[in-house]
């Protein structure tokens, strides 16, 4: 019978000379784990953080937008008021303004024009329809948003 | 013999075996109460979980908006402000009374105490401050941008023309921060459903991430839809100037004075009194919100001689060239039926047209005798009479019409009808009828509304017939008699058209009581339409127990000042003037009028 040479002699000679690789490499791969998982963390922590501030800034013009709507019915009714007829005629009397009667209107025949009533058709005043979302944002795009929301915040944490 | 270790083996085996049995239990007690929880438990522990993450919300659309025919707005939505805190959210709480007590209105002791603690050391999680407060003031408040202060927006209704379109707009009321208010009387009674759109319930996450999600079908908040009159508010300031002045210069209690088109059946003025102010509504003015050319009932007198007239005409029971003996007054069912002046008329044989000149009720009750009851109530029925027209306002009354089959029902009564005593109307119905004899012989359906205005979309009401009662030829005769009945050169009464020819009746009610009918008081009244040949509108005025008691007497005259300015303000020209017009090829009156 002939013996085998050990093949993992070699392995077990280096690791005998250099006993601390083996911890190196498992200190390395916890390093890289951390590191991986601190990125992960910072942006999730960064998306998170920009969706709340952006829901709470869609709140607030919700809240804006109701108001402003609000007050254009005010000033609706308001400048309706104002041109309601009672308020008009008797501002009008004020200022000296009197009805005509029939016999001080003189019409006047213009040969050949033709005389046809206008028409009046009610017109509507159409609500504004709300845009409809666009998605179109890319990986590169989204990235970039992210990396001028850390800017934009490391520039106002410096100037704080 | 054990030793110590053993000993302690063993315990720790035991230990380990107790610790493991109960391990198990816990572990077999937390999967039941996961996967075999007792479901009511289970659903009041979601709502609970639901309650704490969620909230649902009634997002209120806006009601529609209501304008004239010319685009004034007669009805526009604004809000009132419910301002209520959560005390235990604040911190100073006199600095936030001294600053809400000024806004509010109320001593800033009362507030701080609102905003106290209670005995127990407490504080509630939510308290009133104010229940309604007005916009400006909303406003102000939710400027100070205090922590827990909650203003609950509760929707109201503005008029801006205040009392002139009361009757026909109608009044919105009943709302607050959590329940809908709705539309009463008028227009807003009736279209209610159009007017307060849909509302949509929105489920909102408490957490700021999570998006809005709708628990409803509805995908949007649908707004109310807006409404167009057939009312010109011009027309309409006009007529119930003239009515105004009216009631005080003929002491009248009341009175409506109504103009509709003939041609389409639009409605362009309804005025009457007494009638209320909107944005002063009280309790006591509540019965003055009903319309009363629509909703109240009268014997219409003389007026009505123009429905029997045309009723004849196409019966063709009647024409011109008939004749009878009037001898002042006859009896008929055991009542006495009597001209005005109870005298007989054109030398005891008056003519057709003489009937209805010189209003003779022995002729309309032997015209009636004439026909019979089997051919005049269907006809009655043609012109409306004992149902509602149909007009789109709430409220309306059908009016009184007693037939050959009700048990009330006597000879005498129905020849009363021929000359409108023992029959009621509204004066809606009244002037439908009239404008059967205007429009060719074909009513047509009375409508308010003009247009609906949805979002981006105009729908625009189209004239309809309603009924046709007469032809057109007896139409053309009934309308000729009464150009004849204005242009009679021998009456006394009090009007005068010099420069439009003007088709009309005039009318002298007897007021029924439980009694018989109030011989002190009457109901005066002028029905007609102009210009005669090509109706631009039709007009009926109405006083109700004037001093002068006679039709003639009172409301010709109102309907005369009326027309004066009418044609003015409506653009109306003289008739010798549209004729030159419409020689040119022109269409003076072809409008929308």
């Amino acid at each position: 019978m002939t013996s085998q040479p050990d093949r993992a002699a070699p392995a077990r000679h280096t690791m005998q000379q250099s006993p601390w690789r083996n911890q190196t490499q498992l200190v390395a791969t916890l390093a890289l784990i951390v590191v991986i998982g601190i990125v992960i963390g910072t942006l999730y922590l960064i998306q998170t953080s920009t969706t709340t501030i952006t829901a709470r800034e869609l709140d607030n013009m919700g809240d804006h937008r109701a108001r402003l709507e609000r007050d254009n019915e005010l000033l609706r009714g308001e400048i309706a008021q104002y041109q309601s007829l009672p308020r008009v005629m008797t501002r009008a009397a004020e200022m000296g303004f009197r009805e005509a009667q029939e016999s001080e209107i003189q019409y006047i025949i213009v040969d050949g024009y033709r005389y046809d009533r206008p028409r009046v058709t009610p017109t509507a005043t159409p609500t504004p329809e709300p845009a409809d979302a666009v998605y179109d944002e890319t990986l590169g795009g989204w990235l970039e948003q992210q990396w001028d929301s850390l800017k934009k915040q490391f520039n106002e944490w410096q100037s704080s | 013999m054990m030793t110590h270790s053993d000993i302690l083996q063993r315990r720790l085996a035991l230990l380990s075996m107790v610790l493991v049995g109960i391990s198990a239990i816990l572990l077999a007690r937390l999967l039941s109460f996961q996967f075999r929880m007792n479901p009511e438990v289970r659903r009041a522990l979601a709502d609970q979980a639901e309650n704490r993450y969620e909230q649902t919300v009634e997002v209120m659309p806006n009601r529609g908006l209501i304008y004239d025919r010319k685009g004034n707005l007669l009805a526009t939505n604004s809000f009132e402000y419910r301002i209520g805190i959560s005390p235990n959210q604040i911190t100073d709480r006199q600095e936030i009374a001294a600053q809400l007590a000024p806004l509010i209105g109320k001593p800033e002791n009362e507030l701080y105490a609102k905003l106290s603690p209670d005995e127990n050391g407490e504080f509630p999680v939510y308290v009133m401050l104010a229940e309604r407060v007005n916009f400006e003031t909303g406003q102000a408040v939710a400027d100070l941008e205090i922590d827990g202060i909650v203003l609950e927006p509760i929707p109201i209704r503005i008029y801006p023309q205040g009392a002139l379109l009361a009757q026909i707009v109608g009044f919105y009321a009943g709302a607050d921060s959590t329940k809908e208010g709705r539309g009463y009387y008028g227009v807003e009674g009736f279209y209610q459903d159009l007017l307060a759109g849909q509302s949509k319930r929105v489920t909102t996450s408490n957490i700021p991430l999570i998006e809005e999600e709708s628990r409803t079908q509805t995908t949007r908040v649908r707004d109310g839809i807006s409404l167009v009159l057939t009312i010109d508010r011009d027309v309409q300031y006009l007529a119930q100037e003239v009515l105004n002045e009216a009631i005080e210069t003929y002491q009248a209690t009341g009175g409506t004075i109504l103009i509709m088109n003939p041609r389409t059946g639009e409605i362009l003025a309804m005025a009457n009194y007494p009638n209320f102010d909107p944005t002063n509504f009280t309790p006591d003015t509540a019965e003055f919100a009903r319309n009363q050319a629509v909703s109240d009932i009268y014997e219409p007198g003389s007026i009505f001689k123009v429905v029997t007239m045309a009723m004849a005409l196409d019966a063709g029971t009647h024409d011109l060239n008939w004749t009878y003996y009037d001898q002042g007054c006859f009896e008929a069912g055991g009542v006495p039926i009597c001209n005005w002046d109870r005298v007989s008329h054109a030398g005891g044989n008056p003519t057709f047209a003489q009937v209805f000149i010189e209003s003779l009720n022995t002729g309309t009750a032997t015209i009636f005798q004439q026909m019979g009851p089997t051919l005049v109530y269907p006809r009655l029925r043609d012109f409306g009479m004992g149902s509602p027209t149909g007009v789109d306002l709430e409220g309306e009354s059908a009016g009184i019409l007693v037939e050959q089959t009700d048990t009330n029902w006597n000879e005498a009564q129905f020849l009363n009808n021929s000359y409108g005593q023992g029959i009621s109307v509204t004066p809606l119905q009244m002037l439908c009828a009239v404008n059967a004899i205007a429009n060719d012989g074909l009513i047509m359906q009375p409508h308010i509304v003009k247009a609906r205005i949805d979002g981006s979309q105009v729908i625009e009401t189209v004239p309809s017939a309603s009924h046709r009662p007469i032809s057109e030829e007896a139409a053309h005769t009934a309308r000729d008699i009464m150009v004849q009945i204005v242009t009679n050169p021998d009456r006394e009464d009090l009007y005068e058209f010099p420069t439009f020819t003007v088709a009309g009746k005039t009318g002298t009610a007897e007021i029924p009581t439980p009694y018989g009918y109030d011989p002190d008081a009457s109901i005066a009244s002028f029905v007609g339409f102009i210009p005669a040949d090509d109706p631009v509108v039709s007009i009926l005025v109405k006083l109700d127990r004037p001093v002068g008691y006679w039709g003639s007497k009172t409301a010709a005259p109102v309907f005369q000042q009326l027309v004066d300015r009418l044609v003015v303000l409506m653009e109306i020209p003289p008739d010798s003037l549209r004729f030159q017009l419409i020689a040119q090829g022109g269409a003076p009156l072809d409008r929308e009028y």
